[in-house]
């Protein structure tokens, strides 16, 4: 046994200290009252209360806190103590603990990290399988009117792309088309917009919206009929619906996880969520497009029109594909332009032409 | 047995290079009896900061319920009352669970809400945007005392530890009715929030056996604080006159619209002396364990730490202006703002965006380290070390059997994000 400094004890019953004289052993710390009882207490029971600084007294506690202190204020004490103890630390804070906590936050990362992969989905289609039918195309119809009311004014503030009858005749020949194949399950309805983007979108319950910069570039009425083919896959899968929960689900989830920052990785998972969608959505066009007779060649070169020619495709072209909400163009075009399926539509040039121009 | 009558802090006289810095650099510690002291210093303040937040970034975030208990154990152990310093036992694992518990209830509710909220028409979107508030409101004010009941079951002094009673729900109510109240009467019945909220929780408050009391009554609050609203009131008047008056002259001065402005610094003096006569009002009308609390805090202690900081945030801003002029972040800014990323090369736009984003990023933690050393700490350091007491401390006593203690802690207000220390 070494030799013996004083220290301050608390029992945790009372606010006043005992003055003990400490003695430390192999395993124990004896702690000598001035009454000449003895108190013992395992040296592996104990932790700093704080970090040792220069000049503050050394406080002990006990694993499980009953408000048992010791301390030692006298700095001859204190060394002692670090001497005898060279293993204390506060809380959480020996090493074993830090190793036990990285490989915590490892574990946890990677829980969360299968949750999103596999859990997620898994519940995001179990809520749509109860999500009633009339409340998604409520909610593709105000999601619809609430993009018009944003894009589809003009500078001066009139409303643009009204479909006349004879270019409304082109889409409803394509849909009609498709609907001869027995897969819709939808009323789908079409709205041009007038935009120099050469896109289109499918919002939940059978609204399409494209863009009128994409029926400019397209050849003819075949390529339009991917472009919508493709957008209808994303109905019937009900890629919007899947979309909408994800993006709640996985930015509640990021802004807990991280403490409310914004950090752009719940973007990139969504976005990863999304090329998914669209690899599938693609998938279900071709199957479509074979289905109505519709040949794919055309839809291929839109594509590659829009991945050349595009003003935004040079942006588009520097983000790698994680950051991408569509995969990589190359490869759309290759599974459109390797189809075997041949036929086209039945549809007068004039009325192409007056759809083409339906926003001029 | 004895009491421990002998500060074992450093004093600056004390011979010891360590002991004279801390001193020297305690933000407002002095030594006299029956006054609660902070050894705080804001170096160890930064270092604790900033490995706190490298850690955090490097875990994306997990490692936050470990930093903020790493800092609560540092503040704690520098707050010192009659020699010896307060302790905080919490653990970063209580912390976390509290959060798991509250994520695993706070997630679905989210997507619950999201869904309710994409199902209403637009007509009732209004009404639905109040609601919501008004529930997050009332989860704020139960998070409050549930993480306040947290910390005050981990926080020992001499072996005894604190306890805060009461019902979260309770508090919630008292402090929801008594925002309205302050809402209806324009601003005027603010102090009702005060007094209320300040009595149920100071009344619930132990330590070991011994409850808190707080005699405080709306009058005195009331008082003070109609003159704090009375000179807002005028200061908006003032401010408003002065742009009207440039609105109708046809050659008004160029400086008339930032004069319009100084009556608002009127509303922040106002504003922060109302706050430090709160803090007084509240330490004097409190008493604990036959100690009679009181404080020294001045508001121009108050308002000379909030120049301090502004000049530190004005002194941090010009150093990011001029590293985003360095790395071309002005450039990034007009193709931003100008769509030109479409008409540029694009190497050049990402050569361009990449530092941007890279300094933007950069901003948010250092900024919330510069907030919290710059501001935060120090304004605790300055109210802590105003406290002072009178009375003998008595022999504290507690009964371990009785204890109630959570094993968790403050996941609703990590939820809210609700920050502070």
């Amino acid at each position: 046994m070494n030799s013996l400094p004083n220290a301050r004890l608390f029992d945790g019953k009372t606010s006043l200290a005992t003055n003990v004289t400490v003695g430390i052993s192999d395993r124990y710390i004896t702690l000598y009252l001035p009454d000449g009882r003895e108190q013992e207490l395992s040296k592996d029971s104990v932790y700093l209360c704080e970090r040792i600084e220069k000049g503050k007294p050394l406080r002990l506690r006990k694993r499980k806190d009953d408000g048992f202190r010791l301390i030692f204020d006298d700095p001859h004490s204190k060394a002692f103590i670090l001497e005898t103890l060279p293993g204390l630390a506060v809380d959480e804070g020996a090493t074993r603990a830090k190793v036990r906590l990285a490989a915590g936050i490892i574990g946890f990362s990677t829980a969360i990290a299968l949750l999103i992969w596999q859990g997620m989905p898994l519940m995001i289609d179990l809520v749509i399988a109860v999500y009633p039918r009339s409340m998604e195309m409520d909610m593709g119809r105000n999601a619809r009117e609430q993009i018009v009311a944003i894009m589809g004014e003009d500078r001066d503030g009139t409303s643009a792309c009204e479909i006349n009858d004879t270019a409304q005749k082109v889409i409803t020949t394509i849909l009609g088309r498709f609907e001869q194949t027995g897969v819709l399950t939808y009323d789908y309805q079409t709205t041009v917009l007038r935009s120099d983007i050469e896109n289109a979108l499918a919002l939940p319950g059978g609204h399409i919206i494209v863009f009128s910069e994409l029926i400019k570039k397209a050849e003819n009425p075949e390529a339009l009929a991917g472009v919508l083919a493709h957008e209808i896959g994303h109905t019937e899968m009900q890629h919007g619906l899947k979309k909408l929960f994800s993006s709640i689900a996985l930015g509640q989830l990021v802004r807990l996880m991280t403490g409310g920052a914004d950090l752009p990785v719940g973007f990139v998972m969504e976005q990863s969520y999304s090329r998914d969608m669209e690899t599938d959505a693609d998938h279900f066009a071709l199957e479509l497009m074979g289905d109505a007779s519709i040949e794919t060649q055309s839809t291929a070169k839109l594509f590659r029109v829009i991945s050349t020619e595009s003003k935004y495709a040079e942006i588009a072209s520097l983000l790698p594909e994680i950051l991408s909400s569509h995969p990589e163009m190359t490869g759309r075009i290759d599974l459109f332009e390797q189809s075997d399926i041949t036929g086209t539509l039945d549809i007068n040039p004039q009325d192409w032409k007056a759809l083409q121009t339906v926003c001029d | 047995m004895s009491t421990h009558d002998e500060n074992e802090f450093p004093e600056a006289n004390n011979g010891s290079q360590a002991a004279a810095d801390i001193a020297e650099n305690s933000e407002g510690a002095k030594h006299q009896d029956g006054q609660i002291q902070y050894y705080g210093r804001w170096q160890d303040v930064l270092k604790l900061c900033c490995w706190n937040t490298l850690w955090t970034i490097l875990t994306l975030g997990i490692f936050r319920f470990w930093a903020k208990t790493r800092m609560r154990r540092y503040i704690w152990s520098n707050i010192v009352i009659d020699g010896d310093a307060l302790e905080y036992t919490g653990r970063g694992l209580e912390l976390f669970l509290g959060f798991l518990i509250v994520s695993a209830i706070f997630i679905p509710a989210s997507l619950l809400l999201g869904f309710i909220s994409a199902q209403l028409p637009p007509a009732m979107q209004g009404l639905q945007i109040i609601l919501m508030y008004a529930v997050i409101l009332f989860l704020i004010f139960v998070a409050i005392y549930r993480a306040t009941r947290y910390r005050m079951s981990r926080t020992f002094w001499r072996g005894i530890r604190g306890k805060l009673g009461g019902s979260s729900f309770k508090y919630a109510l008292i402090g929801f009715g008594s925002f309205l109240a302050a809402i209806l009467s324009l601003g005027i019945l603010m102090p009702l929030s005060f007094i209320t909220l300040t009595r149920y929780e100071t009344n619930n408050t132990w330590i070991g056996d011994h409850q808190a009391r707080f005699t405080g009554t709306f009058g005195p609050a009331f008082k003070k604080w109609i003159l704090t609203w009375l000179l807002c009131l005028v200061a908006i008047a003032i401010s408003g006159g002065i742009i009207a008056a440039a609105v109708n002259l046809t050659h008004s001065p160029f400086y008339i619209v930032p004069l319009a402005f100084i009556p608002y610094l009127v509303i922040v003096f106002g504003m922060a002396w109302y706050h430090v006569w709160c803090f007084r009002y509240q330490s004097e009308n409190t008493t604990l364990a036959g100690l009679q609390f009181g404080s020294t805090l001045g508001t121009g202690q108050y308002i000379k730490l909030l120049l301090r900081f502004l000049l530190l945030m004005v002194l941090a801003g010009i150093v990011f202006v001029a590293l985003l002029s360095v790395t071309g972040g002005f450039a990034a800014f007009s193709i931003i703002a100008n769509n030109a990323a479409s008409y540029m090369p694009p190497e050049q736009v990402l050569a361009i965006l990449a530092p941007f984003f890279i300094l933007m990023l950069l901003a948010t933690p250092v900024f919330g380290i510069l907030t919290f050393v710059g501001l935060t700490h120090p304004m605790l350091a300055l109210h802590v070390s105003s406290l002072v007491y009178d009375g003998d401390i008595a022999e504290l006593h507690q009964n371990t059997d009785a204890q109630n203690v959570p094993r968790t802690g403050e996941g609703l207000a990590e939820a809210f994000d609700l920050g502070g220390i």
